[in-house]
Order: C-alpha cells, then structure tokens, then sequence
C-alpha cells in the first residue's frame, strides 16, 4: 500500500461547497469588486467617526448583523441600501453622490455669485456717495 | 480533526474540530471578508509596506485572493495543470524529495500551507497574511506553523509514513 493509498483511508468524505464558493465568488467577481470598495468606504468612515457598527445600524435602522453583512463585502446591496449609506456617511457609493455635489456646488457659486453681485453693488453706491460727500465738502469750499 | 476531498483526488483539507469550515474554506471565506483583512491590517499595522495605507493594502489582499481562486480553479479544472505549479517547499532550501514534505501556495502576502503527500496530491493545513520576513516571528504564522506540525504528526500516526522510504533531511531539520 503506497503512501497516498494509506492516506486516502483516512479522508471522511467530499467537500464540495469550497470548490463552488469559489466558482460562485470568481463569476460574481464584478459585484463583490464593488460591494469590497463600499465596504472598505464605511468601515474607514465608522473609524473616522469613531461610530461601531451597531451605532451604524441604529442610524440606518436596520439590524446589527445587516451591517455585518455589508462591511464583509460579499451583499449585493440594494440601491436603497446605498443611498442610505451614502446619506448618512456621506461617502461616494452612486454617481449621484458626485451629481449631488456639483449640484451643491453650482447652487454654491451661484449664491457666491450674487453677494458679489450685491457686494459689487454696494461699493459702487457707496463710493457714488463717498464722492457725492467730496462734492459736497468741495461744493462747501466753494462757497 | 478530518481530512475532506476538496477537488479531482489532488486537493485535501484538514477541518478541525469546532471550525465552521475546513481550512482552504475558512482561509479563502476570510480573506474575501473585507472587514476581516481591515481589522487585520489595522492590528497589524506595524508590519504592514511603508509605501502603503491601510485601505490600498486591503484592496490588495482581495486581488490577491482573487488570484489565488482563479489558480486554483484553473487547476481543478484542467486536467493538464497539477497543484505543483502552486505549491513549492515551505523551506527554500529544500532541494531533495522529503516525505510529506512542508509546502506553502503564496501570493504576495497570503500562504496557504499543505502537506505534500504524492505527486499531485497535497492536504492543506492552514494558512496566513504574512507581512513579515519569517514565519517564526508573529503569533498568528507561528501557530499555523504549529498546526502544521500537529497534522503532519496526525498523518505518521496513521500510518501516512513509510520508514523505509522517509528522507528526514538535516536543512529540514533546522
């Protein structure tokens, strides 16, 4: 009997679900690629905040082993799941998170834009007043 | 403990007693957990490449993982391809055919750790992230190195030895 047959008596039975875990996790790869990064987006934010997971699940009101789940990074999450996490981490999940804050952006330099505007305005009146004084004071030397 | 068939005759695992999964399974499942290779890192941050941060490492450890799936679902499933091309002797000196010999499958910082039994048969036992240079050197290598000890010790028990043709070489011995 060789080695590998007297070993072979030893071995108590198949297992095949290791072998398909990974046939599963190579054709899911795209999502769990994604569903990793947010992962790692929120556990690095949690640390930020110095908030734990169950603070987390308290703000997003789902249970504590949801958010297990997401932070494993093996959920494919739904799109209410990334909004909510994006909402309240305020960390980029969607493409509206960078919408948004162009949005919040222009909004931004629009309302910048018009107290230039209004600032502009009223330099302009006072210094039309400033002057009107000097013409005054001149007006007065006149006299 | 248990030793089960993972794939085609070539690939074995231990499963320990109280584990969930045996131990390829355990190694792989935890190394595709993003929370577990960043509290990993974050514990072990001492150790980790100066040129990287904490998240550029983590997305590291998943390609890597990703890699190690591809290779050895490549090797199950080519007839053509045997586990030689991933496992190589834990002792780089080991230049001789030892008798259930110590072997390590690695990419980058990950080790899967195996026992090799015959030509395109091997029976793993555990594995690590290893960042640093030796295995002697952290408490989660050394206990892996531990455990392959242990199996090993648990296969000449059973008679996985044969006195005869069994090469206990001095480097190995070190």
């Amino acid at each position: 009997m060789t080695n590998k047959d007297k070993f072979i008596q030893l071995v108590s039975g198949e297992d095949n679900r290791t072998l398909a875990d990974i046939k599963k996790r190579i054709k899911n790869r795209a999502m769990l690629r994604e569903s990793q990064q947010i992962a790692l987006k929120v556990l690095m934010k949690l640390a930020d905040f110095g908030w734990s997971q169950k603070d987390l699940a308290k703000a997003m009101e789902v249970t504590p082993q949801q958010i297990t789940k997401i932070v494993s990074g093996k959920e494919n999450l739904t799109i209410e799941t990334q909004i909510k996490l994006q909402h309240i981490l305020d960390i980029p999940v969607l493409a509206s998170y960078y919408e948004n804050k162009m949005a919040e952006m222009d909004q931004r330099i629009v309302i910048f834009e018009k107290r230039m505007d209004k600032m502009v305005v009223q330099a302009i009146e006072y210094s039309i007043n400033y002057q009107s004084t000097k013409v005054l004071k001149l007006e007065r030397i006149d006299y | 403990m248990e030793i089960v068939r993972i794939f085609n005759g070539q690939l074995f695992a231990f499963h320990f007693k109280g584990e969930k999964y045996n131990e390829m399974r355990r190694l792989l499942t935890l190394w595709n957990d993003t929370a577990y290779l960043y509290e990993f890192v974050t514990k072990n941050k001492s150790d980790i490449p100066k040129d990287l941060n904490i998240p550029e490492l983590v997305s590291q450890l998943i390609d890597h993982a990703n890699d190690i799936d591809d290779r050895l679902f490549e090797i199950s499933s080519n007839p053509e391809k045997g586990l030689e091309e991933f496992f190589k002797p834990l002792d780089n000196q080991e230049y001789h055919i030892v008798e259930l010999s110590k072997q390590k499958g690695r990419k980058n910082y990950l080790r899967l750790f195996a026992i090799k039994i015959d030509y395109h048969c091997f029976v793993i036992t555990g594995g690590t992230i290893k960042f640093h240079h030796l295995n002697k050197d952290r408490p989660h290598t050394q206990k892996e190195m531990q455990k392959m000890d242990r199996c090993r010790d648990y296969l000449k028990d059973n008679g996985v030895f044969d006195a005869d043709s069994f090469y206990e070489f001095l480097n190995e011995q070190k």
